[in-house]
């Protein structure tokens, strides 16, 4: 039915910024999910237009999108619970059901599933669902505004909590997105009694072997660390330093790192952010580390602008 | 997102003021399977550990395995990349239904 090829989460959000970046200028964070949904059909010239948002008090939903057929017009309804956590949350869920309408719904809003392609079937579902989380990341939290922001080279806590409010987004999702892009060793653990519900590393902390498998065993948080203390200040933004070993036995003896810690009331659920220094130690850093390569270097990870 | 079993688990266990330690230890079992019953989304419980849990938290086996009997799950909040579809609730599939009957309320071709 449509001409056009399948659609790619990336390159719809980016096209979105773009257009945002025109009309909106540097006021357009965080992004208005619900003027942008409204307004798509027209702005893109398709005739089957988002013509409901509506936010309920919905227990146990989080959002979807329905085809409405109006007046024999193909409409659409982007329903989401209004009553669910934080704003940033509901904005999530928001730019998620966009990312569906714009990259799903030439796919239909129905699956007919037998027994047998059950399995396939899942695993569409899966796919899309993905899908329609990295469009939401990419339209809320466009990288080359993101290194803009963060400005400096010591990222701390304060820091990712201030984009996060600037995006409107959870500082977790601020969090999982500068672990995307950034060029330091850093780890998010997310944690609930004791043992790690899911972690999350930067490319460099990646590749450096600072990660945890955490799909096997359940892998237990160190006993050493902030996040077993009994420290249960909500927000520990400074963050503390002590010996990288405590969290990865595999790092040399003299490496540190910087552990912060939040604790979440909600579900007993404890975030660390765990920044390592740069695998090397640093008498091992060359003397032309510390010339105009790394002044270039720092303008391409965007911790300094050229237009400053 | 934990499985109903899990979350009545850790519901019954919280709400008789017990450390995962403690219902291990009363349960025979040890405290990183149970943190596994209660937290992911694949468990692996066999029938004599649920059985003993079941028993140590003063419920049957079938009240813990049992799906329609599921408390309404708390999703892991801040989780934004990998959420998952989850059950209804049955007052909010109807609620759904209305707001859509209203939005499609003289729809020519709906049906």
């Amino acid at each position: 039915m449509n001409p056009a090829g399948p659609r790619s989460p990336i390159p719809e959000a980016n096209r979105l910024s773009k257009l945002l970046n025109i009309s909106r200028g540097t006021e357009r964070f965080p992004v208005d999910v619900e003027e942008l949904a409204r307004g798509y059909a027209q702005q893109f010239g398709h005739n089957d237009p988002i013509a409901e948002v509506i936010g309920a008090d919905l227990p146990g939903f989080e959002g979807a999108l329905y085809g409405t057929n109006k007046n024999g017009k193909r409409e659409w309804a982007l329903l989401y619970n209004s009553a669910i956590g934080t704003p940033g949350r509901i904005r999530f869920t928001m730019a998620h059901e966009l990312g569906h309408y714009i990259l799903h719904r030439q796919n239909g809003n129905t699956f007919e599933c037998s027994e047998a392609d059950l399995l396939q079937w899942e695993s569409i579902e899966k796919r899309q669902e993905a899908e329609a989380d990295v469009f939401a990341s990419y339209l809320l939290m466009p990288i080359d505004d993101f290194r803009r922001s963060i400005g400096t080279d010591s990222v701390d806590l304060n820091i990712l909590d201030g984009c996060a409010k600037r995006y409107g987004v959870s500082l977790t999702a601020a969090i999982l997105k500068w672990l995307e892009f950034t060029e330091q060793r850093a780890v998010l653990v997310m944690s609930t009694e004791g043992y790690m519900l899911w972690a999350r590393s930067s490319q460099s902390a990646l590749r450096s072997g600072a990660y945890f498998r955490t799909r096997n065993a359940p892998i237990p948080i160190p006993n050493d660390s902030l996040a077993a203390s009994d420290i249960s200040a909500t927000r520990e933004m400074q963050g503390s330093e002590l010996s990288a070993r405590i969290w990865f036995p595999q790092e040399p003896q003299d490496m540190s790192l910087r552990e912060f810690k939040i604790v979440s009331d909600r579900y007993e659920r404890t975030m660390s952010l765990l920044i390592l220094p740069k695998a090397e130690p640093r008498w091992m850093l060359e003397p032309e580390d510390k010339g105009n390569g790394l002044l270039d270097e720092y303008i391409r990870t965007g911790h300094f602008s050229r237009n400053k | 997102m934990p499985t109903p079993l899990g979350i009545k688990i850790r519901q019954l266990r919280k709400e008789q003021g017990l450390s995962l330690d403690q219902l291990a230890a009363m349960a025979e079992t040890s405290k990183s399977y149970l943190w596994e019953l209660e937290n992911r989304e694949t468990a692996n419980p066999t029938m004599d550990k649920v059985s003993k849990i079941a028993e140590k938290l003063g419920v049957t086996a079938e009240f813990l395995l049992n799906d329609e009997q599921a408390t309404h799950s708390a999703e892991d909040a801040d989780k934004a990349f990998f959420r998952k579809y989850q059950k209804l609730p049955a007052p909010t599939k109807k609620k759904i239904q209305d707001i859509l009957t209203v939005l499609r309320e003289n729809g020519s071709d709906d049906e």
